[in-house]
């Protein structure tokens, strides 16, 4: 089943997200304008808004408010994934080329400050300082959950509670920000901010350790880059970092690491984390975080949204790509 | 006077202190602090009835942006490969200008002032309107391409001197950011060879033939010149009428005009 399919009923707000996005995107200057709509275009799950919308119901719920909530959430996304093209070098985003490789660097770099400023611009609608304070001080531990990826990078000795704080503040925080906010601006009741909060924050560390096993199990084509990509960058995620433990393929991944970091060479180290049983474990602890989150529900008012939510954390577990 | 500089000083320390993450500073340069801008910054929030705490937080949160956008300009952008020595660098020049960033919004929601977001995510939002324009060569003529070069140095000066309803130090911001940043390039260029401004000038000629047919680097800079002069007539008719006002200030201003090096003027004067 589609994701899309789990919450038909939020269609129409979702039209008027999308609608949002493209207008918040209109630039005067032409080629910024082309940039920032191009990631716009390219598609993405648009998870983020989703969790905003559906927890915002559990409140006060009004669409031209909440809109703007969505909309920043959204492009703060999008502006974090422009720069990290710039930081990973990376040609390709969604199976499309990614601005810094259509134009450059330094277009990158305003474009994605011009897509964050239009963010904070946009969050300014909503009179509520809570959603700010939240907001910024997740952009910052945002910069610092990347920060500290690239401190690790290579560190073939981090442990797993490293591997965790990391994704947490790459991405889980996020997600359970956008699930906190919909709550906080909805003003429901402060229990379902924080068990919202909570919910997000699970589904953000399965959906970070699912993409990190996708990394190992999807094709090229199905990821819109190269399988390895992570691994080849530095990035030692919950797969590898199982397989580490292993001494002989420990010995083996890092020496193959050594050698040369050619095709060949990656699909190996492939073989070998996929062999060490590192796609099942990282499996069962996305699991865990999943059972979290759907242990989190139960304490919410049953309603459609709920049904909508479990079903998303459901999927998320079993996404393909 | 002393009072001035010691709160401006301490200012300084505390936006030194938020910036230094211990290992960004290990691998990107100690930002800079521009203190021009620090000076026009109290100069306006000292004319409002703020009390002195948000008169910090908003020159804190100011500087910051104007270093997080510094930063991103420090971002390498020859193509090269995932492994090459400069590459860390660059990854956390672009993490630090995003840092940095975040930490002024984090500032400004700590002290609860959603007016002064807005300024300035405004401010960011149009600085990077007039970059690209600058940057992908979308200007129309010269005067186009130096009112753009004024607004990205002082646009955030602007909107908080608009937002106090300071119209003269408004105005005075851009005119004296620009003869500080085109002398700057003048001294690039005649200590260097180089000068972003000069180049782009010359790229203008090359667009459009007709109106700067012949303009070649040592008439850009005449160009340029002739430019400042009309910042500095600017700002001599700002220390004229206002004798008694921005005393701070017009001291800093009186200093810079006097160390400029302004050959064509002395040549013009000299007959």
């Amino acid at each position: 089943m589609k994701l899309k399919k789990l919450y038909t009923f939020i269609n129409s707000e979702l039209d008027l997200i999308e609608k949002a996005l493209k207008e918040a995107m209109q630039a005067d200057n032409p080629v910024l304008k082309e940039a920032s709509m191009h990631l716009l275009q390219a598609g993405g799950k648009r998870i983020r808004p989703v969790f905003v919308l559906l927890s915002a119901k559990f409140g006060n719920y009004n669409i031209d408010e909440i809109k703007d909530v969505a909309v920043a959430l959204e492009l703060i996304h999008t502006a974090s994934l422009v720069h990290d093209d710039v930081i990973d070098n990376a040609e390709l985003r969604r199976g499309a080329p990614t601005i810094k490789s259509k134009w450059d660097n330094r277009i990158a770099m305003y474009t994605g400050d011009y897509i964050f400023a239009r963010a904070v611009e946009l969050m300014t609608n909503i009179n509520k300082i809570e959603a700010h304070q939240v907001l910024s001080k997740t952009m910052v531990d945002l910069c610092i959950g990347e920060i500290e990826q690239i401190k690790d990078k290579f560190n073939w000795n981090q442990n797993l509670r490293t591997y965790l704080r990391r994704i947490k503040r790459k991405t889980a925080i996020l997600i359970a920000v956008s699930c906190q906010l919909g709550a906080i601006v909805s003003e429901a009741p402060q229990v379902v901010q924080r068990q919202l909060y909570r919910f997000g924050y699970y589904v953000g560390m399965a959906f970070q350790i699912t993409d990190d096993i996708l990394d190992f199990t999807g094709t090229e084509k199905e990821l819109g880059k190269p399988a390895g990509s992570d691994l080849l960058q530095g990035n030692i995620t919950l797969p590898v970092l199982y397989a580490l433990r292993n001494e002989r393929l420990r010995k083996e991944i890092i020496d193959s690491f050594d050698i040369k970091n050619n095709k060949e060479n990656m699909q190996h180290i492939i073989t070998l984390v996929r062999q060490s049983g590192g796609i099942e474990y990282s499996k069962r602890i996305s699991d865990r975080y999943l059972q979290k989150a759907f242990n989190i529900l139960k304490e919410l008012p049953n309603c459609q949204e709920k049904t909508a939510l479990l079903n998303i954390a459901k999927y998320i577990g079993k996404r393909k790509f | 006077m002393n009072d001035i500089y010691e709160e401006i000083e301490h200012i300084k320390r505390d936006i030194e202190v938020r910036v230094k993450h211990p290992y960004l500073m290990e691998f990107i340069d100690v930002p800079i602090i521009d203190e021009q801008k620090l000076f026009l910054l109290y100069s306006i929030l000292k004319e409002t009835e703020l009390p002195a705490e948000k008169i910090k937080s908003i020159m804190v949160a100011t500087m910051l942006v104007q270093i997080a956008l510094d930063t991103h300009e420090l971002v390498g952008l020859r193509r090269i490969d995932d492994h090459h020595p400069f590459m860390k660098k660059r990854q956390l020049t672009v993490l630090a200008g995003d840092y940095y960033s975040g930490l002024y919004y984090y500032l400004l929601s700590q002290v609860e002032d959603l007016q002064m977001i807005r300024v300035l995510s405004t401010a960011i939002k149009e600085i990077n309107e007039h970059k690209i324009s600058i940057y992908q060569n979308d200007l129309n003529d010269l005067d186009d391409f130096i009112d753009r070069v004024a607004m990205v140095d002082s646009l955030l000066i602007q909107k908080i001197a608009t937002y106090f309803g300071n119209i003269d130090l408004k105005n005075l911001a851009k005119e004296y950011l620009l003869a500080n940043r085109l002398n700057n390039e003048k001294i690039n260029f005649s200590v260097s060879g180089l000068s972003v401004v000069i180049d782009k000038i010359r790229l203008l000629q090359e667009k459009n033939e007709r109106l700067y047919a012949g303009v070649d680097r040592n008439q850009a800079l005449a160009l340029i010149e002739k430019q400042m002069m009309k910042s500095v007539h600017y700002l001599e008719t700002f220390l004229k009428h206002h004798k008694r006002t921005y005393c701070f200030l017009s001291e800093k201003i009186r200093d810079f005009i006097n160390r400029l090096d302004l050959v064509i003027e002395k040549a013009v004067k000299e007959g």
